[in-house]
């Protein structure tokens, strides 16, 4: 859904300066297909949330230039909801949907490739992203020692106690101007050196720093990744590889490992029901569900709505659902596969999330002990 | 033109102004402008190096070039010859020391110890890379690189409960370091005395900043190419042939070497015919064998695996991977011009197959 700005121009090649404000995706498209015939390139112009499962599934692979651990966390269950198991609990083959992903900051970054179901999906190691730091209110209240504590308490503390009610907005320079000029005040107040307008937009904006170089090797990676699944010409990376330029060149491959109990490249949370629970009962069960706790869930089965929050033309062809049974609705089918997206609170936050079920309804034949034993 | 400090802003985080404006300083060239070379400069020029010239002896693509690159940043001045580098190299070799830095893209070994000597003689630094198939190399090649590393200190402890403590700590600090630059001042302008120099040559700025940055002062030194190619580091090279590691990449390190003597005998690289692999692979494996007793590592053989893996590649400059090299080449010329970095030590070998690239220092 991005639009281009000129900061970003110093690492693109596909974008020039007459370009800026126009969506990312559109100018991309545009200017390779004029570069290379034969190649058809559709944009999106969109949030990747606003896309059904059913676009994503038509995608031999997922390439991942994605800036944040939520979208990558979000595509990654879309890849992770496409994959099947056997009754052994092997993944099958056909549905696994490979996605290759990159990320860099500065003079590091990373290339991975993930096989959902044989290699760890992005929620396996989601470790591997500790969360950002922030700085205790206490410390920027009081005691501040450093230029970003400075800018930090005019944007977070000092902007509240002036606007009340007027939200902050980072894009308004003229909101960027005020926190930079309280925080020189708070700066000269305490003593410390370094507020700039440059560090005032980085700590406010949380900008990553970026250039063209480190993009190219990543990115680089990322391509030859993508052209060996497709092509199968060569073995893949497994598979996470970082690179470090800051001092000399370190290159490192690890081979991370799955975890089992993931929710998201699992088999799927094992739900036991039965047949007469209705769809809206369903739902409410997914709120309290200690595993999913999923509010405002929309649910499909099988690639066919069930139930849908949004738009509100689909809410509204699909409301008669909720009062009938779930069985009865997945053509009384005993145990399958469902999709359901809604929002869940991660560490404090809500976040778009989709998860893999498998529902499975008590007292029908064909279903065995044997077969829910080892689930949820 | 875009405004610069806020085109540059996400670069300038990383190396600030003044590694800016010593790429805008920079003259750059190039030499051969395929996939490898282009990936390369397009990272240099989006950065906003001071100038390119581009030497390039295939026609056609020259001209395009021009306007790409042009268009990726008006602030950059560009030059395109229509020369082959090898040409040059033998015919003209004072050419080179107008630069600031020679990029060499896919050149062979006779060309790469030839124009080695010239840039050391003309103290311009020298950065070789090449891409082959699945895999490749970088090189850095200069006499002596001293940098002065960006120091970012910063304390985050939450001990230090008091800001006024901290901020009078600082205080402290900053005036004993001031007190240093004096001294160390004094004893510059001595000793440009003693050698018969202007004791103010070296400006105050100049002293301040490497005072900062003494903590962090690094000195990197490289080998001769023709050293290395004559007599490698027997020691070194024991170890990468016989580390598991290591047994992919100084594979590839020995085959890149071995095709550019295959092509000086055969007039071709191996497997570039179809129709002559099962010839080709046995040569080449003649000529890796030949090469590993030239190197002191007599009865060692490499892979059939690996030999006819090189076969495959067919001398093919495949444009991930000539984009992989090339990213990491522009990345190294940006360390060495910024000099706030250190830049790689030792022959990069990319190993595309599964990523398990390593740094020999041969």
């Amino acid at each position: 859904m991005d639009r281009i700005e000129v900061s970003n121009l110093n690492r693109q090649f596909l974008f020039r300066l007459q370009d800026v404000g126009k969506p990312k995706a559109e100018v991309a498209a545009k200017r390779v297909m004029e570069r290379v015939s034969g190649v058809n390139i559709v944009p999106h112009f969109c949030r990747i949330e606003d896309k059904d499962l059913d676009f994503y599934n038509d995608f031999s692979i997922i390439v991942l230039g994605l800036d944040s651990i939520e979208a990558r966390s979000y595509i990654n269950a879309v890849a992770c909801s496409f994959l099947e198991y056997d009754s052994e609990e092997n993944p099958q083959e056909e549905t696994i949907k490979p996605m290759v992903d990159g990320g860099t900051e500065g003079f590091k970054g990373h290339a991975r490739v993930i096989m959902p179901g044989v290699t760890p999906c992005f929620e396996c190691t989601i470790w591997l992203f500790p969360p950002q730091v922030k700085f205790p209110l206490c410390t920027l209240a009081e005691t501040p020692r450093t230029a970003a504590h400075c800018i930090e308490y005019a944007h977070l503390i000092k902007w509240d106690e002036v606007h009340s009610g007027k939200t902050f907005d980072p894009d308004d320079p003229e909101h960027m101007k005020w926190v930079y000029s309280e925080a020189v005040k708070r700066a000269e107040l305490f003593g410390i050196p370094g507020v700039t307008y440059s560090l005032t937009q980085g700590v406010v904006k949380n900008i990553i720093p970026a250039i063209a170089s480190t993009n190219a090797i990543i990115s680089a990676a990322c391509a030859l990744e993508t052209l060996k699944i497709a092509s199968g010409c060569s073995k893949t990376l497994s598979n996470y590889l970082t690179y470090n330029g800051v001092e000399g060149l370190h290159t490192k491959v690890t081979e991370f490992a799955r975890d089992k109990d993931c929710l998201v490249c699992g088999p799927g949370v094992l739900i036991e029901l039965d047949t007469s629970v209705t769809l809206q009962k369903f739902i409410d069960l997914l709120e309290e569900h200690p595993k999913l706790l999923i509010s405002k869930a929309s649910v499909t089965h099988r690639g066919k709505s069930l139930y849908m929050q949004a738009p509100p033309v689909l809410e509204e062809m699909t409301r008669s659902n909720l009062s009938l049974p779930l069985f009865d609705i997945m053509d009384k089918t005993a145990k399958d596969i469902v999709h359901v997206t809604g929002t869940t609170i991660n560490k404090g936050t809500k976040t778009s999330c989709l998860r893999k079920l498998r529902v499975v309804f008590k007292g029908i034949d064909g279903v065995t002990d044997m077969d829910t034993a080892g689930g949820a | 033109m875009a405004e610069p400090k806020i085109k540059y802003d996400r670069q300038l985080r990383i190396w600030g102004e003044k590694g800016q404006a010593a790429l805008e300083k920079a003259s750059i060239c190039l030499l051969n402008c395929g996939p490898t070379g282009s990936e390369t400069l397009k990272n240099l020029v989006l950065g906003g190096i001071g100038s390119i010239t581009v030497i390039d002896g295939s026609k056609v693509e020259v001209g395009d070039l021009g306007n790409n690159f042009m268009e990726l940043n008006d602030a950059v001045k560009a030059k395109f010859i229509e020369e082959y580098p090898d040409a040059l190299i033998e015919t003209n070799p004072s050419f080179f020391s107008q630069f600031t830095l020679v990029i060499a893209t896919q050149l062979g070994e006779d060309s790469m110890v030839k124009l080695d000597r010239i840039c050391r003689e003309a103290n311009v630094k020298l950065i070789f890379a090449r891409s082959y198939g699945l895999t490749g190399f970088v090189r850095i090649s200069l006499k002596v690189c001293v940098l002065t590393l960006k120091l970012v200190i910063e304390m985050f402890s939450p001990s230090w409960h008091s800001g006024k403590h901290y901020v009078n700590l600082q205080k402290i600090y900053q005036a004993k370091a001031e007190s240093d630059v004096l001294v160390i001042e004094q004893r510059v302008r001595n000793i440009l005395k003693k050698i018969g120099r202007d004791p103010d040559s070296i400006s105050k700025t100049s002293i301040r900043t490497f005072c900062k940055n003494a903590r962090k002062l690094t000195i990197c030194r490289y080998r001769l190419i023709e050293d290395e190619f004559n007599s490698p580091i027997q020691p070194e090279l024991q170890k990468y042939l016989t580390d598991e590691d290591y047994s992919l990449a100084v594979g590839f390190y020995i085959l890149l070497r071995a095709v550019d003597r295959f092509a000086a005998n055969y007039n071709s690289f191996p497997g570039q015919f179809d129709g002559e692999m099962d010839e080709d692979i046995s040569r080449l494996k003649t000529t890796a064998v030949g090469l590993l007793s030239d190197l002191g590592c007599n009865g060692l053989t490499l892979t059939e695996d690996l030999i006819n893996e090189m076969c495959r590649f067919g001398a093919a400059e495949l444009h991930a991977v000539a984009a992989f090299i090339g990213g990491i080449a522009s990345q190294e010329v940006i360390k060495l011009i910024t000099k706030q970095f250190v830049p790689m030590c030792g022959t990069f070998i990319f190993n595309g197959i599964d990523h398990k690239s390593q740094l020999l220092s041969l």
